[in-house]
């Protein structure tokens, strides 16, 4: 396999207890250092792919590989490269922003290199004085902020956005997805996220899939997509590719 | 380094929490009734020993001594009852009393006399004291029946007329002869253990299933589980995390549990029964260099123990709500057990050893097998706690390992194959 490809996924198939498919024979590569957004409905099967690809789950069929590591018996090496940002990624409430922060670093880095990135954390973050008080004080914003910044500080090869900016206000969304964009390009990043809003995705993508009940319906560049489906934005490529 | 630092922030993530800091201020109230409670019990079985019958043995056919007895059944409303030999009324009766050859005569010259007595203690529980309570308040009312004797016999006023029995009383546990005041503060002693035993556990067991629940709520656990860090190390840390703040909570709860030891070693006597106290270093005496090291081994597992049972529910809990509803009744039930047994009795045989399944019971098979003076039993019941205990943390690292610590575990009935 190509060491340009960051993410490999073949006919994956996950079943949760009961029966019920997760995903349904998904197949989809993302090139390193560009920036990939799985698009589709609730219960498509967007998290549970991240959650795989995260390591977190173990697929039921299929083959998922990281850079070339597969997400099931080189799991750790494959945390090593990746950061995860789940939905509503929260924060331990009774530590302090600075104690979260140096916490999840702390797994990371050692010495100076440790101090830079809560340096950087902090910076990105920019919550002021508030990052030295108890998490339980925080806005849901200010937690979003703060679970983004040890993400970032942590300068993996891979980054896993799970619905980014999910439950923010226009200012703060406008903000996360510069920091994910700059970030990204700054540093060669390769970024997988899901997200139900089109205009983000647009927004921040190189390339889209399109996810439907557990399959890949169509993928491709935003602006190659819309021509294609003779569409005005993701919105309207959505709708007619599902048939809708 | 990570590792310590897994450890730290599970400790932190704890210690920082008003409820914690309310649950501990609770706890130390709690243990001051409970204290209370178990004084006013202590007292109440101390009463019924003076309605129990009592097994005599005489060995002197002295008049004295036959009208000495008479006058003592009468006054006890018929509860002395002539046996032949102890061993035969050790069979029917809780306590036989022996009054031994010469004692009539003696009476009449000797200002200190001895009356011996015996009970068999075939369970570790508290209500066993009231078994030898029973030849003490016996040798009260003998004592100063005989005093009013010696007064008519030498025809002076009984304020003159100064006598002491003294009792001593042997308790036969497996062949084992007890001094029975040594064994009453023992059996104190191990009750006590054992509330603190029960309580550590059951907080250990709460803190722990909560722990992870909360995490969850906290949304930081996928966060958690997507470093670069093995599920085991991970799984392992919490149960140390656990161990540690039950630990701390030993530290905290010091001042509750000496004012239980206080409220119990408050003089109890009754009708002749000597004061009996119960302090940890009786209990740490009596079980010996041995016995100190088994016992320390015995709450390192229990709270491990518990930190573990706690970890296996809180992982496989959406949320605190049903770690607590699922951890609560475990706990609980743990507790009470523990504490009914402290009531219903433990056998002293080498069943006792069997307690170590419970792992919480470790404690008092130890203290069985003191009694006894078979060792054995105390190193089966370690070993098997040993097993239990270890098989719980690696079911904690399995289910860390697994992504059931992500959607849990559901329980459904197996579809027949067709």
């Amino acid at each position: 396999m190509s060491s340009s490809i960051a993410i490999d996924v073949r006919d994956l198939v996950k079943v949760y207890p009961g029966g019920v498919r997760g995903v349904d024979g998904l197949s989809f590569r993302v090139v390193a250092g560009e920036i990939y957004g799985l698009v589709g409905p609730n219960g498509s099967g967007k998290t549970t792919t991240l959650r795989i690809i995260a390591t977190l789950l173990k697929p039921s069929g299929g083959s998922v590989r990281v850079f070339g590591l597969d997400v099931v018996s080189d799991a750790i090496k494959v945390r090593e490269l990746i950061a995860y940002l789940p939905e509503e990624a929260g924060a331990y409430r009774d530590l302090t922003g600075i104690d979260f922060v140096r916490f999840f670093l702390g797994a990371r880095f050692r010495g100076s290199r440790l101090e830079e990135a809560v340096e950087e954390a902090v910076k990105i973050a920019d919550l002021g004085s508030d990052i030295k008080r108890p998490v339980r004080g925080y806005s849901k914003g200010m937690k979003r902020l703060l679970a983004l910044s040890v993400v970032l500080a942590s300068r993996p090869k891979l980054l896993i956005f799970d619905e980014p900016t999910s439950g923010l206000d226009v200012e703060r969304s406008l903000r996360v997805r510069n920091l994910v964009r700059d970030y990204a390009r700054r540093y060669g990043v390769t970024v997988l996220l899901s997200s139900h809003n089109m205009l983000e995705v647009e927004y921040l993508c190189d390339r889209v899939g399109i996810i439907y009940r557990g399959k890949l319906v169509v993928e491709g560049v935003p602006e190659e997509l819309k021509a294609r489906y003779s569409a005005r934005n993701l919105e309207e490529v959505f709708v007619r590719a599902v048939g809708g | 380094m990570v590792f310590t630092a897994l450890v730290k922030k599970e400790v932190m993530v704890v210690l920082k929490s008003p409820a914690f800091i309310a649950g501990l201020v609770f706890l130390v109230v709690y243990f001051g009734v409970l204290g209370r409670v178990i004084g006013v019990a202590t007292e109440q079985v101390t009463k019924e020993a003076v309605e129990s019958y009592v097994g005599v043995v005489s060995e002197d056919m002295n008049i004295v001594t036959q009208w000495l007895l008479q006058a003592a059944n009468s006054t006890l409303k018929g509860r002395l009852v002539t046996v032949p030999t102890v061993e035969e009324g050790l069979s029917k009766f809780p306590a036989v009393l022996l009054i031994p050859a010469g004692f009539g005569e003696s009476l009449l010259r000797n200002k200190t006399l001895y009356v011996y007595g015996y009970t068999v203690i075939d369970r570790v529980s508290l209500l066993q004291t009231s078994r030898y309570q029973i030849v003490f308040s016996v040798v009260k009312v003998l004592e100063e029946l005989g005093k009013v004797l010696v007064a008519m016999e030498e025809g002076v006023n009984l304020s003159e007329i100064s006598r002491t029995f003294i009792p001593r009383v042997e308790a036969r546990a497996g062949g084992k002869v007890v001094d029975v005041n040594v064994l009453s503060s023992l059996l104190i002693s191990t009750m006590m253990l054992a509330y603190m035993v029960g309580i550590l556990g059951m907080l250990a067991l709460m803190y722990s299933a909560q722990s992870v629940a909360t995490e969850k709520e906290e949304k930081a656990f996928e966060m958690l589980l997507t470093l670069p860090i093995s599920r085991k190390a991970i799984a392992v840390a919490k149960v140390v995390g656990a161990v540690v703040l039950s630990v701390i909570m030993v530290v905290a709860y010091f001042a509750g549990f000496s004012f239980i030891f206080a409220s119990v070693s408050t003089p109890t006597s009754v009708e002749g029964s000597q004061v009996v106290t119960g302090s940890l270093w009786d209990l740490m005496q009596f079980l010996g260099s041995e016995g100190i090291i088994l016992l320390s081994i015995s709450l390192g597992l229990m709270l491990m123990f518990s930190g573990s049972l706690g970890l296996l529910i809180g992982s496989m809990s959406s949320d605190t709500r049903v770690a607590g509803a699922v951890a609560g009744p475990i706990g609980a039930a743990l507790y009470v057990s523990l504490l009914a047994a402290q009531f219903i009795g433990v056998p002293l045989s080498s069943f006792s050893s069997l307690l170590g399944l419970s792992v919480y019971g470790l404690p008092l098979a130890i203290f069985a097998s003191s009694v006894l003076g078979d060792r054995a039993i105390a190193l089966q019941a370690t070993g098997i706690a040993t097993a239990v205990t270890l098989i719980t943390v690696l079911a904690v690292v399995r289910v860390f390992e697994s992504e059931k610590i992500l959607i849990g575990i559901s329980v459904r009935r197996r579809r027949q194959a067709r």
